[in-house]
């Protein structure tokens, strides 16, 4: 099947270097501490994060640190075949273990030591790249929730199909079985946390695919950034400041 | 106005400065292995200078974002908490207030029977010092055990601030060991705290 | 939560009491209602609802399957509904199961009528391609993303909502299949079938607190109730389902009244219901 035509163009018509259409909100779920609603084109994803409090499961309390937890669910309407389960398949589990170590790594956790962060993520629409948009979605929640971070976290996934590399794959992309890198960065810090990479791929492609992710995560992380401040002067100003 | 929010605006990773001119005050850190200032928090970048009789000349940057996470209690902090259980050695307590601020969810905290009061604190009876259902103010001693907060009461403007009375109505403090019902007129033993009058 | 102290419980009753409530509502008054229809394209029909704090997405997929053989020319309709950890941390892993069945039993209670599908609040003969074959099954899934109180109103308007926004395709069934194998039916991308909503009722729960009832009660007040009657009404003013929840006794008179209040509530709850759902519409097709 062809995924990248003639002119260059994909079955989106997006070009191959371009990232699909980013929308966020904050504030969302006002009984939260902090949330967050993140698109990447008709991926649509919503964190809540409610903490830091009293950790719930005393044996798990930590006496320096405070305790993260995630927890990844998809609503059954997400996907284009309707799931029968929407929590506690083996693949939910994983996505929830990867986003918390992701935030964990660079939430200031020592600065709220017996206590408890909840990060919670659900799905409202899946069409490829939902661990990105996760993390995004969770970055932003984070900073609503006004909990210390050393840096936000972005990510952006990248393939490579009919010799071309692909930023910000989508559903049908995705599944055409050809590689799928998801990167996740701490932009200023210069510094990657997360990578997974499915398939196979060539050492030299792989360096361009995973530049090109970068580069996406860098695009995401001055939307954000963008998002943020948007947000702060519209609080501010209702706040009469 | 405009310039003071675009320049000053910063979200978590910014840089706010080197160590050798700054240090970090709320919503800033230091990392060690670039000696450098950045920003933990959103919101907007504000530099208090040093006191002058202090050694440390730098002055404190601090991040002001517009929700602060929820309080969580600290050593050295007056926290509002309503006693929950008295037993013969020590009372606990939830903790309901941390300063000014109410938190999200409540925390658990102990009063010990050294910690009630500063003198002859080995005679000290808990159930003349608190009952369940008191209001008390009390100052976090430490992180305490795994299970709870470790308070004290031993200051005069610490202890019992509002309880019920037997009879159900609202005591009026007498002494710093006393209270009395108004309906009644009985008194009750109480570890009273002394609130400054208004 | 921290919980509320008697000062704020006192506080709560007070106000319901002299018809002024917490946030400056009469007793039998909704929140502000904001309808979105049309948020989950892949969907036959959805719809996003916000009730104050409280919001929920409801969607409806439509899919080929095979009636049940005690009732061939019926289709088929199935109500789930999920409580999603954001709206609460004690939802998460299976904390909200509980719930979830709870609001799907009584959801489907309200709107599917009878086993035999008698009453219902949908019309199922509709659903029928081939008697005995082939008919459309409904898959209503609700998801809760934020609670704060009256989280069944909330569902069933946003249910009514995405199922006046079901477009159902329009199904060619091949004449010449012998009669009893499964008959081919080409399903058409093209031409749409709205879906008849207006025998679909809305659902008004009253909470009692203390000595009165309230419409629209918020997770602070429904931290004081006594007990709970949700009532489920259609346009033309007849019942379709009750529930009481609620451990506390009611006279039988009270609840009498509370079904003419709900009637009462109802009238005004559709019709603010259905000009959002109209406006909500025609927002979508101005978009698309």
């Amino acid at each position: 099947m062809e995924f990248v035509n003639p002119e260059g163009l994909r079955l989106d018509g997006r070009r191959p270097m371009e990232m699909r259409q980013l929308r966020a909100e904050i504030g969302v779920v006002s009984k939260a501490d902090g949330s967050a609603v993140f698109e990447m084109g008709n991926t649509k994803v919503i964190a809540a994060v409610y903490g830091p409090r009293e950790v719930q499961n005393r044996s798990q309390q930590s006496n320096d640190q405070a305790l993260v937890r995630c927890e990844y669910s998809m609503a059954n309407f997400s996907t284009g075949d309707r799931m029968r389960k929407p929590k506690g398949d083996r693949r939910s589990t994983e996505i929830s273990m990867v986003i918390r170590q992701t935030m964990e790594a660079c939430i200031l956790t020592h600065l709220m030591p017996r206590s408890q962060i909840d990060i919670f993520v659900q799905v409202l629409q899946a069409d490829g790249g939902t661990r990105s948009a996760c993390i995004n979605a969770a970055t932003l929640a984070l900073a609503d929730a006004g909990i210390p971070m050393t840096d936000i976290v972005t990510s952006c996934s990248a393939g490579f199909l009919n010799g071309t590399p692909l930023l910000d794959l989508n559903y049908v992309e995705d599944s055409a079985g050809g590689p799928d890198v998801t990167v996740g960065i701490l932009p200023k810090l210069d510094k990657v946390t997360l990578l997974q990479m499915d398939s196979k791929l060539q050492m030299e492609t792989f360096e361009t695919v995973m530049q090109l992710a970068t580069e996406g995560c860098k695009a995401v992380a001055s939307y954000i950034r963008e998002v943020l401040l948007e947000n702060t002067k519209q609080l501010e100003s209702r706040r009469g400041v | 106005m405009k310039e003071r929010e675009e320049e000053n605006f910063v979200t978590p990773g910014d840089i706010l400065g080197k160590a050798l001119e700054l240090k970090p005050g709320y919503g800033a850190y230091f990392s060690s292995h670039d000696k450098t200032i950045y920003a933990s928090l959103t919101g907007f970048r504000s530099i208090t200078p040093a006191p002058i009789d202090s050694e440390d000349q730098r002055a404190t940057v601090e991040v002001k974002g517009h929700k602060a996470h929820g309080p969580v209690p600290e050593p050295g902090v007056v926290v509002t908490a309503r006693v929950t259980n008295v037993m013969a050695k020590m009372a606990s307590a939830d903790i309901v207030c941390v300063g000014p601020k109410s938190v999200k969810e409540k925390f658990t905290g102990i009063i010990r029977q050294q910690d009630v009061r500063a003198t002859e604190i080995d005679k000290v009876e808990m159930h003349s010092s608190f009952r369940p259902g008191d209001i008390v103010k009390a100052l976090v001693l430490s992180l305490g055990d795994a299970r709870a907060y470790y308070l004290s009461t031993a200051k005069n403007e610490l202890g019992v601030v509002s309880a019920k009375s037997a009879a159900g109505a609202t005591m009026v403090p007498l002494s710093w060991t006393e209270m009395q019902c108004p309906l009644t007129g009985q008194t009750e033993q109480r570890k009273v705290a002394k609130i400054d009058a208004v | 939560m921290v919980g509320l102290s008697l000062g704020e419980q006192t506080f709560i009753k007070g106000g319901i009491d002299q018809d002024l409530r917490t946030d400056g509502r009469k007793r039998l008054t909704y929140r502000p209602i904001f309808v979105e229809t049309g948020i989950i394209p892949q969907a036959s029909g959805s719809a996003r609802v916000k009730l104050g704090a409280t919001d929920v997405i409801a969607s409806v997929k439509a899919e080929l399957g095979k009636p049940n053989p005690s009732y061939p020319d019926k289709g088929k309709v199935s109500i789930y509904v999920d409580c999603s950890p954001t709206a609460e941390p004690s939802f998460e892993g299976r904390g909200g199961e509980e719930l979830s069945t709870e609001l799907s039993s009584a959801l489907e209670r309200c709107l599917l009528g009878g086993k035999s599908g008698a009453g219902a609040g949908i019309d199922l003969s509709s659903l029928c391609i081939v008697r005995g074959k082939v008919c459309w099954d409904l898959y209503i899934d609700g998801l809760v993303v934020s609670s704060d109180g009256n989280v069944l109103d909330a569902l069933g308007a946003a249910i009514k909502a995405a199922l006046s926004d079901t477009a159902i395709p329009k199904v060619q069934v091949s004449a010449n299949a012998p009669s009893d194998e499964q008959p081919e039916v080409d399903v058409s991308d093209e031409e749409f079938l709205q879906f008849d909503t207006s025998g679909v009722p809305v659902i008004v729960t009253l909470t009692k607190v203390g000595g009165h009832y309230i419409v629209d009660a918020t997770t602070e007040e429904e931290s004081q109730m006594s007990s709970a009657v949700s009532v489920s009404i259609n346009r033309l003013g007849r019942i379709c389902g009750l529930t009481k929840r609620g451990g506390a006794g009611l006279h039988p008179t009270v609840i009498l009244d509370m079904i003419s209040a709900a009637k009462h509530v109802s009238e005004q709850l559709m019709n603010k219901l259905d000009s959002e759902i109209a406006a909500a519409e025609a927002c979508d097709e101005m978009e698309s």
